[in-house]
């Protein structure tokens, strides 16, 4: 895994969201090469979307398996965005590209290949043109659309899951999980009577 | 000939024996901004001066009323308008009118809603010596280019100046932001809300733009107005993580700075309603002042009060009004209180529309109370219209 970090200010704490909006619009230059995931016999077909083909999306085209979490970090003056991800150098010359703190402070773009401490909190994961957030008062999965260009998937959150989802695991690891969890997490037939 | 509502309330008002809160509306504002409906005007000279005269004529009127009712008012609100934009000098001979006036209950709570533009150091000076505990400023965005797409006559500077100062004097501060605009993007609306927390808010009120029928901008909509949906939905999911809880459809606060004056509201408590434009409520009537400054003018000077019209609305339609109310907060109904002051079949009634016609996870429903859920208040629109 390769890591980069931002640090910030107690009054610049917008930091943590904007990185994770500005990761979500990333993608990849070149395709991306597939991860092999683990899944339940029992559960793959409800993952055969994946292997259709859809123009209008980014399903098919394996841009979602280009993950990257969002982590926090805060301390007594501020704190510190770390970015977790398979490969960091494009990313990180995205995020130099499309954002800039109020202070005027560019993410300085080094890759970091460990990272200091154990005390991060989970923000989120950026996909290309989608966030995944886990949401204490969300039962279920859901999607909704941000902007015409950025979907987000709220999830209930998981103490196991979020147990797992620390910055040392891979992609390949994480989307195994979220791909699972997810699948637990739609709504069953009686949850959505009345709708 | 002489109208005797404004008696009336204050009858009833004493008669309820309860502590009551106190509404005042400013109506001046320094620009009319093209979405806005509420009642206000851009003050000629010496408009101001006379409508305060006024007001303090308003307050002896009921005060003198209340007088030995063993009522006090626990909460009051200033709002407008724009009410930052009365000097100094005025603030300081209203609350001297009030405190002669009015009894006022111990843990009394004081709101003023303040513009950037408008709010001065010496405000925020005379505020606090008058044991003002609340500040509400209309920020709408920390964005330039949104704030003049609304049309409002501060900058993103100028905001923050103002934020700054009545965090630093010690108030509880409410910040005031906007979705839906255009041009807005989720960047620039969660960073201006993560500029508020930082600079120390402790109370948000997040309001998607709604045009009002009698705006300028109901003639002739701008483009580019965005769904809002999304923005709240994501407010839903930030404000909690960075400690605000939702308290209201629009409300999200620290532990222990609610706003109790919305919360009276919210409960039909009564509220005596001052100023031109002003809406009241005592105890099953609601009531409006009169709506224009001449006609309010000519009121005051005939009458002493400026009520201008009552409603007693029959007691079914008390009951789903209120619960609509209710259903705002996070609270919700609570059944006993409910079912003693309207009835336990109304209650039934209404709860039974809602689970029948509505998902069961837009609702949180205990042995006790009855509210929505964070998805529910996604919703709410549509699931006060089963009960209307």
């Amino acid at each position: 895994m390769e890591y980069g970090m931002i640090r910030f200010t107690s009054e610049d704490s917008y930091v943590v969201e904007d990185i994770l909006i500005v990761l979500s619009r990333f993608f990849p230059a070149r395709p991306v090469k597939g991860y092999s995931v683990e899944v339940a016999d029992s559960l793959r077909g409800g993952l055969s979307f994946i292997d259709g083909e859809d123009d209008a999306d980014t399903l098919g085209k394996g841009l979602l398996l280009s993950l990257a979490r969002v982590y926090v970090s805060m301390d007594e003056t501020g704190g510190t965005v770390l970015i977790a991800a398979d490969s960091m150098e494009e990313r990180a010359r995205w995020i130099s590209t499309q954002w800039k703190s109020r202070s005027g402070k560019n993410f300085n773009g080094v890759i970091h290949h460990t990272y200091p401490g154990n005390d991060w909190s989970l923000v989120g994961i950026a996909a290309p043109g989608w966030m995944v957030l886990f949401d204490d008062e969300t039962e279920n999965a859901e999607q909704d659309w941000l902007e015409a260009d950025l979907r987000v998937a709220y999830l209930p959150p998981d103490d196991e899951v979020l147990a797992f989802l620390t910055p040392e695991k891979s992609s390949a690891d994480v989307l195994s999980l979220l791909a699972e969890y997810l699948l637990f997490c739609l709504p069953a037939r009686e949850e959505l009577s009345g709708t | 000939m002489r109208n005797n509502a404004g008696e009336e309330i204050a009858h009833r008002i004493a008669a309820h024996g309860q502590n009551f809160s106190l509404y005042f509306h400013l109506p001046f504002c320094a620009g009319k901004c093209p979405y806005c409906s509420f009642f206000s005007v851009v003050p000629r000279s010496g408009e101001i001066e006379e409508y305060c005269r006024l007001l303090h004529s308003e307050i002896r009127f009921f005060g003198e009323r209340l007088s030995g009712s063993g009522v006090s008012a626990t909460t009051i609100y200033f709002g407008g308008g724009t009410p930052s934009l009365l000097a100094p000098a005025e603030w300081e001979r209203l609350f001297k009118c009030l405190r002669t006036h009015f009894a006022f209950a111990r843990n009394l709570e004081i709101s003023i809603e303040a513009n950037p533009d408008s709010l001065s150091e010496e405000h925020v000076r005379l505020w606090k010596e008058q044991d003002v505990s609340r500040i509400s400023i209309g920020v709408q965005s920390f964005q330039d280019d949104e704030l003049r797409w609304l049309g409002r006559l501060h900058d993103a500077d100028r905001a923050r100046k103002a934020l700054a100062m009545c965090v630093r004097s010690g108030f509880s501060t409410s910040a005031d932001f906007m979705f839906g605009l255009a041009g807005q993007s989720l960047r620039s609306f969660s960073s201006s809300v993560a500029e508020a927390i930082a600079l120390g808010v402790e109370h948000l009120s997040l309001y998607q733009l709604s045009i009002d029928e009698t705006s300028s901008w109901s003639v002739n909509p701008p483009e580019g107005r965005k769904d809002g949906y999304p923005f709240y939905r994501w407010s839903q999911w930030y404000l909690p993580k960075k400690g605000f809880a939702q308290y209201e459809i629009s409300s999200f606060a620290r532990p222990g700075k609610e706003c109790r004056h919305n919360g009276a509201y919210w409960a039909n408590g009564p509220v005596l309603a001052l100023g031109a434009g002003a809406w009241g409520y005592a105890n099953g009537v609601r009531y409006r002042n009169e709506r224009t400054l001449a006609d309010y003018a000519e009121a005051i000077r005939r009458n002493g009060h400026s009520v201008a019209e009552t409603e007693t609305p029959d007691a079914g339609k008390r009951a789903h009004e209120a619960a609509i109310l209710l259903l705002r907060t996070s609270k919700g109904i609570d059944f006993d209180a409910f079912s003693t002051r309207y009835g336990a079949e109304e209650l039934s009634s209404i709860l039974d529309t809602l689970e029948d016609n509505a998902p069961p996870d837009c609702f949180e429903r205990s042995g006790a109370s009855f509210a929505l859920s964070p998805k529910g208040m996604r919703v709410a629109n549509s699931l006060w219209s089963l009960i209307v």
